[in-house]
């Protein structure tokens, strides 16, 4: 009996092991996969400002647009993320940057709900859940419909995709991600420029041609190091690093919640359109 | 038949032609074709392998392409499952539907699956009535579709939520096109990707539902194993999901996006499904859906739908909103109507 009850709580125990690790392995000690990698399986968010900007930025007022939200809207003081503290941006590139920048709002493609790409996506202000089983690490966002598979098996690339197309393999303890395959911004109306492939709302922006190596290394169980480099030569003098920290979410009841922005941005987009009612 | 489900046949009798007595155990599926109209679920006598931490694992990815009518045309009743020969002339009668599109869509892999209907319970393959309050919204919705001044699209908010790229139905009944699903589980959690638009996320700890302010297009879900068998509850939904247009019959075979069996007008709010994902294969999981919403139909019923895994399948990027110009263009079109036509009324009473 006792040995039937021994036998029970140690499968109980090696059941939730696989669970239990993340939540009690002390604080300094990497949670760990059956096979010996990190485990990166749950609830992440970067604490920053990158965003709005990767360059550092003063605090200041918002546009027109959200004037009437005050505070709220304002925009937020931030130190930058840049190694090297400026994006070397090729002349023609940076003067386009600064155009990007007096058309914002109306040009940046998280205004209107539109998938972020690639480093975007990992520094928007909103949780992503990491699932990490087999040959596929996948990442869920909170933000629209944004998720990546990162296949750490070799896959066929059949076509440009928004998000690129995401290979990952380990380096030590470092999960390496080499993102490819971006597509430009499709030109849906002759009369409107395309919107896509803005690094944050200031306007910073990467062409079709960008390669992303991303760098997840875990510094202790609740910590992740990320780094992504960036290079594409059409727009930048040289590849470029980003470097912040990936904070996870403890909450125990932490899910990722509905967060359906393209419902959000109807009315500003097509309001004009609405049937008004006969006087 | 469509030529890949032949393909299909014809790879499956090799591979398991020169196989071992044990592969063929591993293999070997866990149904008959006769449980397939059976509720509730026949018991599988598949057992899937187990991920590391204990879990059945059913990770990969699947889809549910049918051409099963949603409900029992009256010629069938009687006759839940059919044979071979009567299947093949149901699908020479019924031609794979794609209504505006061309024929490029239409190369897909429907799964094998003889029934005549999809509803499993109950047991006539027919889904209950609607309720006098159900009946009574749905007229008042239809009288304000046909009201003097009411336009075809008066707002966004007369597309489906799958149109305005905001979310595929919960449940999903069978689609015309992208429907793969890709499962992943970790520790605590199944999650299930969907090609289009959404990602089901899942916890299986026995956290209580989400408070009833929150409302979800795909509801809240919370899930549990049931031996290998997922079971899966969902409440919370928002009532502002749109079902596949008024009165009109809704129940065309593979040429919905979604909740084929919610007419526009009922919405989602009271709606609790509770959802059986039971591993019968190595490549197929039996998909069950119960609903229960008192306050629209008189007792809860239940549809199946077979899943089939396709790890060959490659999802891609849904960029909906990417390439979304249709909304804005019906709008438009619309209010060009109307004010053309305001104007000819206008100078008819000059006359």
């Amino acid at each position: 009996m006792m040995r039937l009850a021994a036998t029970t709580a140690i499968s109980i125990l090696l059941l939730f092991s696989v669970e239990r690790i993340a939540a009690q392995a002390p604080a300094n000690q990497i949670p760990r996969a059956p096979d010996g990698k990190p485990d990166l399986n749950g609830f992440w968010q970067v604490l920053n400002t990158a965003d709005w900007d990767l360059e550092s930025q003063g605090g200041g007022p918002a546009p027109k647009e959200g004037l009437m939200l005050g505070a709220i809207s304002a925009i937020p003081p931030g130190l930058g993320v840049v190694e090297g503290g400026k994006i070397p941006y090729q002349p023609w590139a940076l003067a386009k940057r600064n155009e990007n920048r007096k058309n914002w709002p109306s040009l940046d493609p998280e205004v209107r709900c539109l998938l972020p790409g690639v480093p975007r996506v990992t520094y928007l202000p909103y949780p992503f859940q990491i699932l990490q089983y087999k040959d596929t690490i996948l990442m869920v966002y909170q933000y629209g419909y944004a998720r990546r598979e990162i296949y750490m098996k070799k896959r066929e690339i059949l076509i440009d995709q928004v998000m690129g197309w995401s290979h990952g393999h380990w380096e030590g303890d470092t999960l390496v991600v080499d993102v490819t395959d971006f597509s430009a911004p499709p030109e849906l109306r002759e009369d409107r420029p395309p919107i896509g492939n803005w690094l944050d709302r200031m306007g910073n922006f990467y062409s079709e041609s960008l390669h992303v190596v991303e760098r997840y290394t875990p510094i202790d169980a609740t910590h992740l190091m990320y780094e992504a480099t960036l290079d594409d030569p059409k727009v930048y003098t040289r590849p470029w690093k980003i470097t912040m920290p990936l904070y996870r979410r403890l909450e125990k009841n932490m899910q990722i919640l509905e967060f359906k922005c393209a419902e959000y941005v109807e009315e500003m987009k097509w309001g004009d359109l609405r049937k008004k009612a006969d006087k | 038949m469509s030529r890949r489900v032949l393909i299909g046949v014809i790879v499956l009798g090799v591979l398991i032609a020169p196989a071992s007595a044990a592969a063929q155990s591993a293999t070997a599926q866990g149904y008959s074709d006769a449980d397939l109209a059976k509720w509730p679920p026949p018991p599988s006598t598949y057992t899937p392998t187990r991920t590391p931490w204990g879990d059945p694992d059913i990770q990969g990815t699947y889809d549910f392409l049918s051409r099963i009518p949603f409900e029992r045309p009256d010629e069938y009743q009687g006759k839940p499952v059919l044979t071979d020969k009567e299947w093949e002339e149901w699908l020479k009668a019924n031609p794979p539907n794609m209504q505006g599109y061309n024929d490029f869509w239409n190369n897909r892999n429907f799964v094998r699956d003889r029934r005549t209907s999809l509803v499993v319970d109950p047991p006539n393959g027919r889904i209950p009535p609607r309720t006098a309050q159900a009946e009574k919204k749905l007229d008042a919705f239809d009288a304000a579709m046909r009201a003097p001044g009411r336009g075809k699209y008066d707002s966004w908010e007369d597309f489906r939520s799958v149109s305005r790229c905001i979310a595929v139905h919960t449940p999903q009944g069978p689609m015309d096109y992208n429907s793969a699903v890709l499962i992943m589980q970790s520790p605590g959690w199944v999650v299930m990707v969907r090609e289009r638009l959404d990602t089901r996320i899942i916890p299986l700890d026995g956290r209580a539902h989400l408070e009833d302010n929150i409302r979800e297009w795909n509801g809240d879900s919370r899930g549990h194993w049931e031996g290998n068998t997922l079971v899966v509850d969902t409440t919370n939904f928002t009532d502002k999901q749109m079902g596949n247009g008024g009165r009109k019959p809704v129940i065309e075979p593979g040429a919905s996006a979604g909740a084929p069996f919610v007419p526009n007008g009922i919405t989602f709010g009271n709606f609790h499904l509770i959802e059986r994902f039971v591993p019968v294969g190595a490549n197929r999981i039996h998909y069950y859906a119960t609903i229960e919403d008192p306050t629209t139909w008189t007792k809860p019923w239940t549809y199946m739908l077979p899943w089939e895994k396709d790890d060959n399948y490659q999802m891609l990027e849904y960029g909906c909103l990417e390439g979304d110009i249709s909304i804005e263009g019906s709008l438009r079109g619309e209010r060009l109507i109307e004010a053309k036509e305001k104007a000819a009324a206008e100078a008819a009473k000059k006359k």
